[in-house]
């Protein structure tokens, strides 16, 4: 197509030139002669209307847009042609080498589906919206340790405080919720009135059915209401909204339900009922009994630590004057659960990172086979960028693939992950794969292959390229020192993170069973356990507290099958009726060294009563044990060893001389080797001395790695009297007594036996927390299980995705080598040669890898150090092992292709070239 | 290209042609759709081969002192198609779309 008639000089006629650069270039020259046509008749028929010759120019130039958004239509069409062949040759590309593309998408998957599974988890579990009203400024007040106050310190805070809004104070408590059908016990909150208007009863979390909270159902004297949680809801009164109305009793007095809490009310765990806290002025003043949770909203533009100054004022006066400091609730719902789903999210994200290394290590590999066939093509005139696309565009492929195979198995690994997770970790909400995890998945995914499959597909492109220039077609080395150089570099990273997660499992391993080796102090298994809550109102003494053990436990042992049955005020490891109590031995130390301490949860003990007459008391010959009440048989029922004396008898009761049993950690603490058998101790200048008559064993009481505690057990005969106006709430205290049944039958079939046994007893008392030893004993370990089986899967996926990838690589890489493997072998180089030349390139991967993996171990084991009991972070042991483990994974996965490597035939090798 | 899937300015474009308005100028100015538009939309309709283009006598676009036009036609398949589609847009055939198409006088 000749353009002489073209007339001269028109600049937006080199607009349209230069824009044609981008226009396919079989069709070029048509498309700029159509626009030239174009702009020079719109040009003309602009002259012929008349206009001056620049404005002309100006709007043939804005018209001359028109050639842009044309040329660019033509230049994504083409875009979209060769993209959808690319993406076709990248699928032939799969099935031409299914094994190397098999190890990158699996390894891929694994690590998408690991840190997806992971990210729903968080997503429910951290993410989730709550539905509290300003939420973020919900606090709880704290001071030391506890957050706990008295009911007077409440009254102080109520009374002075200017800075928190709705302060509320709660008091979580057991009720035995009666009516129709088998008593239960359930856990509820006793609020006081501004905590509706707190937490948005009133607005956001209205009950679904029934009313809220009024005003006047705060006034001493009301009739009692309360609102049920939705689940209580719908498990005993099967969702009937009937419900409103219906007259309950909670410990035997009745109660009027008055509505029904929203699901999405989960502020307090496991919890199943509201009440409205209407305690008289003046009830209570004891400011040593703290009980009551203490909540309140922070204004907006108000600091803590001004609240903090305010608050701390305010309690100062009582005898408990720490500092006061604020919780934001948010922190505390999350607070357990954060740092471990962070731990497990660092390992995923370690997993992931492998899987990306074995990723771009395994295209490199097969990009730099494919050299021959980029030179080719770079010299028959592939652009570099287009070469470079391609080989992206076939790197996402895979992406695509492992994806979207990572996305699916999540589905599943986060169905296990909460099943395996304590359900306070959760929530009502439950786990979801929703919009954000599925979007979490493509970006993981997407940055994933672009990251690591474009740097390959880039230096693997510039050297094609260089190769193409020399056209030296046949001599492209099939293995070039720079490539060698990227895979010792990604295989050394693989190892070195691999070892890091292995170290971890190792420290975890190490320290489950340290743990577990740790002996209680008691027979677990074979042994049930379950809770009676006596309530004061019909057991207000303890001959009738003793006359219902001595019943039920007379029964029991007579059932079939039950071998011993123990009564106690506190079973190890459990937190209901632990008790720290002062005593002083009679002529006893007065020196014992520092003194023991409450565990963290546990209140200090109250200092000993004043004798009346106020004479002075001896204080530092005051100290301070565990003081548990038992029943006659407890030990043996426990299988706690009597290491000397006698055991409590039934004769031991009220009138009988008191008697007490130390334990062995007791005995030599303040006996110092002794004889404690005869000696008295008592727990208060005005209560009556005690006779030592038994020394017994240590248990583990408090955790499972706890040190051995003083202990003095008493007999619940001899504990007096129950006194009411102790327990929190209006005459609903209870005695808590556990029994321990000996026997090989399950909870379900001892359940069973002790309602039929209760139903002539007293058939209003329900039985409270079923369970057994070994299973208590169990959950003390449950969260050092989970992070350990965590570990173990993690870093057996790492080490299976890098074992994977190094075989791999050396398998792909000696495939590519064969010529020269043939060669040598013709020359005469033994099969043991070729196998030391392809192992020995293994070497420098291990050596780097283990030595950056065992510093990135060092740096990365800060982070599960306060998850290990019995094992230092740096225990040499686990970090030795799992080195030597790795070392020989390597060299095995390296050794495989290397033996095929030494056992090639010469002649098919080079016959085949 | 189907003729289900023909937009409103390729129904536009196509009708402007069979209405003989040849080139792409001449299919702007009838439709008033901008060249972008207009361009990009030929290219189309001669991909699905419901116009077919020829480039005009060289000597008659040197006599007139300016560059060659490439002239479109519509095609029996292109007839069809846009028969099809201004059903479907049935505002083309009003009289007012039959007004604003009228061939200018040459």
């Amino acid at each position: 197509m000749s353009l002489q008639a073209r007339p001269p000089g028109r600049w937006y006629f080199w607009l349209v030139r230069a824009l044609s650069a981008v226009v396919p270039r079989s069709i070029r020259q048509d498309w700029l002669d159509e626009w030239q046509a174009e702009l020079d008749s719109r040009a003309t028929e602009l002259r012929e209307w008349g206009m001056v010759p620049r404005r002309a120019s100006w709007r043939v130039l804005r018209d001359s847009t028109g050639a842009v958004r044309d040329a660019l239509w033509l230049q994504t069409d083409r875009w979209e042609d060769e993209m959808i062949q690319d993406i076709r040759f990248g699928l032939r590309l799969v099935v031409r080498s299914p094994w190397l593309s098999g190890t990158a998408i699996a390894s891929l998957a694994i690590g998408i589906a690991a840190t997806t599974a992971v990210f729903t988890v968080i997503n429910a579990a951290l993410l989730k919206a709550l539905p509290y009203p300003a939420v973020d400024r919900l606090v709880s007040v704290t001071r030391g340790e506890s957050r706990y106050f008295s009911l007077a310190e409440y009254r102080d805070l109520e009374a002075g405080v200017t800075t928190l809004q709705h302060l509320s104070a709660i008091e979580t408590r057991d009720f035995v919720l009666g009516g129709d059908g088998q008593p239960e016990q359930i856990r509820g909150q006793r609020v006081t009135a501004s905590f509706p208007t707190l937490v948005g009863l009133d607005s956001t979390l209205r009950p679904v059915v029934g009313r809220g909270f009024a005003a006047p159902d705060f006034e001493p004297g009301r009739p009692p209401v309360v609102l049920i949680s939705h689940g209580l809801w719908s498990r005993r009164f099967g969702s009937d909204p009937a419900i409103v109305g219906r007259i309950v009793t909670l410990d035997a007095s009745p109660a009027t339900v008055a509505g029904v809490l929203p699901a999405a009310f989960d502020l307090f765990p496991k919890s199943d009922l509201l009440e409205p806290m209407a305690a008289p002025p003046g009830a209570k003043s004891n400011r040593l009994y703290h009980y009551l949770e203490v909540l309140g909203r922070l204004p907006t533009e108000t600091t803590t630590a001004g609240v903090e100054a305010e608050l701390t004022a305010l309690t100062s006066t009582g005898p408990d004057a720490r500092p006061v400091r604020l919780a934001f609730v948010r922190e505390l719902l999350v607070k357990n659960v954060r740092r471990a789903l962070i731990t497990m999210w660092v390992m995923a994200g370690l997993v992931l990172v492998v899987a990306c290394l074995n990723f771009a290590n395994l295209l490199t590999a097969r990009a730099t086979a494919r050299q021959q066939e980029l030179a080719v093509r770079a010299s028959l005139g592939g652009r570099r960028l287009r070469l470079a696309r391609q080989l992206v565009i076939e790197a996402l492929v895979l992406v695509g693939i492992g994806g979207a195979i990572g996305l699916f198995l999540a589905h599943f690994g986060a169905g296990l992950l909460s099943a395996a997770l304590p359900q306070q970790f959760l929530g009502s909400a439950g786990v979801t794969i929703d919009a954000r995890v599925t979007g979490f998945a493509l970006l993981m995914s997407m940055l994933s292959g672009i990251v690591f499959a474009t740097l390959p597909a880039l230096s693997v492109s510039g050297t094609a390229e260089r190769a193409g220039r020399l056209l030296s077609l046949g001599a492209v080395r099939a293995n070039p020192p720079a490539t060698r150089r990227t895979h010792t570099v990604l295989a050394s990273l693989q190892v070195a993170l691999t070892l890091a997660l292995l170290v971890g499992a190792a420290l975890f391993v190490k320290s489950f069973w340290q743990l577990a080796r740790i002996e209680p102090g008691y027979q677990p298994n074979e042994a049930v356990t379950l809770q009676l809550d006596l309530p004061a109102r019909s057991y207000p003494d303890s001959p009738s507290v003793a006359r219902l053990i001595a019943g039920l436990g007379e029964a029991l042992r007579a059932v079939p099958g039950v071998r011993g049955v123990g009564e106690t005020s506190n079973l190890p490891l459990g937190p209901i009726g632990m008790e720290f109590r002062a005593f002083t031995v009679e002529n006893g130390p007065r020196d014992v060294g520092p003194p023991e301490i409450a565990p963290p949860g546990l209140p200090p003990p109250p200092p000993p009563p004043l004798p009346p007459g106020g004479a002075p008391v001896d204080l530092p010959r005051f100290f301070q044990a565990v003081h548990v009440k038992v029943g006659p048989g407890f030990f043996g029922a426990m299988g706690i060893p009597l290491v000397a004396g006698r055991d409590f008898t039934t004769t031991d009761r009220e009138g009988t001389l008191p008697v007490t049993i130390v334990n062995r950690a007791f005995a030599e603490r303040y006996f110092a080797g002794a004889d404690p058998i005869g000696r008295r101790i008592r727990m208060s200048p005005v209560t009556p001395w005690m006779t030592i008559v038994g020394v017994v064993g240590n248990i583990r009481r408090f955790a499972r790695d706890d040190a051995h505690r003083s202990e003095f057990y008493r007999p619940f005969t001899q504990a007096g009297a129950v006194r009411p106006s102790d327990g929190p709430g209006t005459g609903r205290a209870v005695t808590t007594v556990m029994f321990v049944v000996r026997t090989p039958r399950g909870p379900e079939d001892v359940t069973r036996s002790v309602r039929s046994i209760l139903a002539t007893l007293d058939p209003a008392l329900p039985i409270a927390q079923v369970g057994t030893l070994q299973g208590t004993l169990d959950d003390t370990v449950a969260q050092q299980r989970l992070l350990l089986r965590l570990f173990v899967v993690f870093a057996a996926a790492t080490l299976l995705v890098a074992a994977v990838g190094v075989y791999g690589v050396t398998t792909y890489v000696v495939g590519r080598r064969q010529h020269e493997m043939a060669v040598r072998v013709a020359l005469g180089a033994r099969p043991s040669t070729i196998e030391a030349l392809v192992v020995s390139q293994a070497l420098p991967v291990i050596a780097i890898g283990l030595m950056l993996g065992l510093v990135m171990s060092v740096a990365l084991s800060r982070y599960v150090g306060e998850y290990l009991l019995r094992v230092s972070r740096l225990d040499a042991w686990a970090y030795g092992a799992v080195a030597l483990v790795l070392a020989l994974v390597v060299a095995v996965a390296s050794y495989l292709p290397a033996r095929r490597a030494g056992r090639i035939d010469p002649l098919i090798a080079l016959k085949g070239l | 290209m189907s003729p289900s899937t023909l937009s409103y300015a390729a129904t536009a474009v196509l009708q402007s042609i069979a209405r003989g308005f040849r080139h792409g100028f001449d299919v702007s100015r009838a439709t008033g759709l901008p060249s972008g538009t207009v361009y990009p939309a030929l290219r189309r309709l001669e991909a699905a081969r419901f116009v077919k283009s020829a480039w005009e006598d060289h000597k008659l676009a040197r006599n007139a002192q300016r560059p060659p036009r490439k002239y479109y036609e519509i095609t029996a398949s292109g007839e069809e198609a846009l028969a099809a589609a201004v059903a479907r847009y049935r505002l083309l055939d009003t009289d007012e779309g039959r007004r604003r198409l009228r061939p200018a006088k040459t």
